[in-house]
């Protein structure tokens, strides 16, 4: 039995999975630092700065959902690849297909963590002003949902062809 | 390990929350404008500063609010060091102040100043025991040289220039190893600003050129010996003149109009230098500039009570306080 496409398509969760998780991490990381700060003077802030907070985790869950949806597609989480194996060339358009979820989930949850920490800064100085804080780093999040997009739509198209 | 900008974050975030207590120039106009000094340390006291005793000094409120600030900045940054250049010139104060205090057989311990790099106590040992080895590399030196000055040619006035010069150098040199361009812009416009003064004071009383050369801190963005012959040729004009073809040339017109203007510019392109990247949210800047406008804001609070004190007008009080943007 050959497991070459399953492998390539395997490796293309994991890249997914890997790095968009670890864009999360930065990005999540970082705004933590630049809230614990303004949590540190100012605990009542703390609801507005965690919403900034929460905003480049999303990456990571797009990286999850991309993977889990392509292990369940080839049939590795219930068993059936085993009796329906997918071709190599069919692995590699997989994992051809997680590549823009991963890569784009990294540099943009990277730098919506860079525009939240920034917006934590003016929620420091001017609580009211929270929503546009959140405005501007949430257009960050487009871009990585317009690959998560990408990624979903050609792994359900992939798996379907005949 | 080299700091990123990003590790900046939590104390940046923590500096942008303590902005909001920063003095405005609403509060220093209503300080200005208040009808006396009881009246103005009021204010000061609603704006969560430290209040003084009934007739007490406003000394200690001041130096209270140093060493809050001082604190604070402490605990924003990731590493200290990066603000040696900002403080080694306080180190090289206590060097004077302990030299001073042992010619004049007084306790050292009331002149230091905070905060600073060399623990003073060590700097006094030092200049006490005549045991400059303890000393470290930067002060070493320039203690042994100040001390053979007082004791060799008994000149108090030239350990200070020896001194100074060092004080600046150093702090110049600091900058440039942290690679902070904003600390480097601060040191390369102390030693202007210095060599300027320097200049103009010496054309005032009638100082020659090598004097002026002996007490001037090296300098990339002024030409030392030009200054010093246009302030030696033609006093105050010439160095406005010389001015005009470096960056000070506004410098220039503010030594033009007034000793007390060309001061205020000094101290308010201190804060200009940092520019838009004090609003950074990452990096040093923002933390340089918040100690800087708190130090300005010492400054223009110590201006305002003591013309209080002495019933200076608030028009003669606005010349003299500093420019200070929140």
């Amino acid at each position: 039995m050959n497991y070459l496409g399953a492998a390539f398509a395997v490796f293309g969760a994991a890249l997914a999975a890997i790095l968009s998780g670890m864009g999360s991490a930065k990005g999540v990381g970082l705004v933590g630092e630049a809230a614990a700060g303004v949590v540190s003077e100012d605990p009542s802030k703390f609801g507005k700065v965690l919403i900034l907070e929460i905003l480049p985790g999303t990456q990571g869950l797009y990286g999850f959902l991309t993977a889990f949806l392509l292990l369940a597609r080839i049939g590795l989480l219930d068993g059936t690849i085993v009796s329906n194996p997918i071709s190599t060339s069919r692995g590699l358009m997989l994992l051809a297909a997680c590549l823009p979820i991963a890569i784009v989930g990294y540099f943009s949850a990277i730098a919506q963590g860079r525009a939240a920490a920034a917006g934590v800064g003016v929620v420091a100085k001017k609580a009211d002003q929270s929503g546009k804080a959140i405005t501007m780093a949430a257009l960050v999040e487009t871009y990585a949902v317009l690959t998560l997009l990408v990624s979903l739509l050609s792994i359900m198209s992939i798996v379907g062809l005949k | 390990m080299k700091i990123k900008e990003t590790d900046y974050a939590f104390g940046v975030a923590k500096i942008r929350a303590n902005e909001l207590d920063l003095l405005t120039p609403v509060d220093f106009d209503n300080l200005i404008a208040a009808n006396d000094y009881r009246s103005a340390l009021r204010i000061l006291e609603d704006k969560g500063w430290e209040p003084t005793e009934n007739g007490a000094s406003f000394a200690p409120m001041l130096e209270k609010f140093e060493d809050k600030t001082w604190q604070l900045v402490c605990d924003c940054l990731p590493d200290v060091s990066v603000f040696d250049s900002l403080i080694l010139p306080n180190d090289f104060y206590n060097l004077k102040a302990a030299i001073k205090a042992v010619f004049s057989d007084l306790e050292p311990n009331d002149y230091f100043i905070k905060p600073f790099v060399t623990d003073p106590a060590l700097i006094a040992e030092a200049v006490t025991n005549k045991k400059f080895d303890i000393l470290p590399k930067h002060l070493k030196d320039t203690a042994v040289e100040a001390y053979d000055a007082v004791v060799r040619v008994g000149s108090g006035r030239l350990a200070d220039i020896i001194i100074d010069k060092a004080s600046l150098n150093v702090a110049l040199a600091g900058a440039k190893q942290s690679g902070n361009e904003a600390l480097t812009a601060l040191a390369e416009l102390s030693c202007a600003c210095a060599n300027i003064k320097i200049a103009f004071r010496s054309a005032e009383t009638g100082r020659d050129t090598d004097f002026m050369l002996r007490c001037m801190a090296d300098c990339d963005t002024l030409d030392n010996k030009r200054l010093a012959f246009a302030a030696a040729e033609g006093g105050r004009e010439a160095i406005a003149e010389y001015l005009q073809f470096t960056p000070y040339a506004e410098a220039g017109e503010k030594l033009s109009e007034s000793a007390v203007a060309f001061e205020k510019w000094c101290d308010d392109s201190v804060l200009k230098g940092i520019g838009a990247k004090r609003f950074s949210a990452f990096g040093a800047e923002p933390i340089i500039a918040y100690y800087l406008t708190c130090l300005a804001a010492v400054k223009n609070v110590r201006i305002i009570l003591s013309a209080k004190l002495n019933g200076v007008s608030s028009e003669e009080i606005r010349k003299r306080v500093r420019n200070i943007n929140v």
